[in-house]
């Protein structure tokens, strides 16, 4: 019973990440469900640069852990 | 020419994460291995979301389609999904993980010591997959009474079919323990699920039965002959098969690891647990 229930919480995890990667990028949600593990890491990175860089914030600007 | 080589798109396909050398080398398999390169490396590819998410169905995982449809997407070289020698099995298994996530792989194992500390470490998973041993040959096993058996490794199929009807048994006997069957009952069922159990695990292993030289040196290799010797072999003689026949699927790849204890130091012995359900979790 605990496995399900750790495959179902598993299962919607990727369900999750696909739908933000589709909604945040625009991409189709079908298409994302190709990508791999490592290209959907790479697609999420380089889409919160995008949507740093959209709002206007320099990545110069970021507060990082060594400013605090 | 294959509808691949046709294709215009063909250089935005998916691209192999690794190469691995195959235990079996492409022997014991009904149809020849494709693409094999020339140092005898077949493509495994990283799995893509739509396989990660059939890991995750329990009834997949159980009846085999998950594992089957797995190997089918992530190394399309291999054709024949049922005839996989076991022996190359965990040796995919290793490389489809490597080729997804990355080399590092993070375990935890439980120490036999008083306080059953639990130990967790990362293994490397091209340190495993350089160390693929080739299987050059299988020698026979040779029965006390002198027989020799010349034997293959069991493959995805008869080891997927053993599980599913393992499970199922398992399943029978949990639901007639719930309905409040009498004991007499139960005793009926346990019995029927032991003989549905034997003849199943007598049938795989005398499927891996290439054939008997006996004594006098005639050779059988009549499929159903074989069965019914196999049947009517005394338990340890038909146990030392098994287990001859088990052993097999250990020569492939290296899955014992060195752990030390954090609480007492004692080195153990742990073994990298492959099982889909929790190694690509």
């Amino acid at each position: 019973m605990k496995l399900l229930k750790s495959l179902e919480a598993e299962t919607k995890a990727i369900i999750e990440d696909i739908a933000t990667l589709a909604l945040y990028s625009g991409q189709s949600y079908n298409e994302l469900w190709n990508f791999t593990h490592e290209e959907r890491l790479i697609f999420s990175k380089v889409l919160q640069s995008k949507i740093k860089i959209d709002k206007g914030i320099k990545p110069s600007q970021e507060l990082t852990q060594g400013m605090v | 020419m294959s509808e691949n080589q046709n294709n215009p798109l063909k250089a935005f396909f998916r691209k192999p994460g690794i190469w691995i050398k195959l235990p079996s080398q492409g022997k014991f398999y009904h149809t020849p291995l494709a693409e094999l390169n020339a140092q005898g490396e077949i493509p495994v590819f990283p799995m893509t979301a739509k396989d990660e998410i059939l890991l995750k169905n329990a009834d997949a995982l159980l009846n085999g389609s998950a594992i089957r449809h797995l190997i089918e997407n992530c190394v399309p070289c291999i054709k024949d999904i049922d005839g996989i020698p076991a022996i190359d099995l965990d040796a995919i298994l290793v490389a489809i993980r490597r080729a997804t996530y990355g080399e590092k792989f993070e375990m935890s194992t439980e120490c036999a010591c008083d306080t059953k500390t639990t130990t967790e470490f990362v293994v490397n998973l091209d340190a495993i997959i350089s160390s693929i041993k080739v299987i050059d040959e299988i020698k026979p096993i040779v029965m006390d009474d002198g027989i020799k058996v010349y034997v293959h490794p069991v493959n995805i199929k008869s080891l997927l079919n053993l599980n599913w009807i393992q499970f199922e048994q398992m399943r029978n006997l949990q639901l007639a323990d719930q309905k409040g069957m009498s004991e007499d009952e139960q005793l009926k069922l346990v019995n029927a699920s032991y003989d549905i159990l034997l003849n199943t695990s007598i049938q795989s292993v005398a499927d891996c039965i290439d054939e008997v030289l006996m004594p006098d040196l005639t050779v059988v290799t009549h499929k159903e002959h074989i069965r019914e010797w196999a049947t009517q072999l005394a338990r340890p003689e038909f146990k030392k098969l098994e287990e001859n026949l088990l052993s097999l699927s250990d020569l492939g790849i290296n899955k014992k690891i060195n752990v030390q204890c954090a609480n007492c130091d004692k080195q153990y012995e742990a073994t990298i647990d492959l099982n889909p359900t929790t190694f690509f979790g």
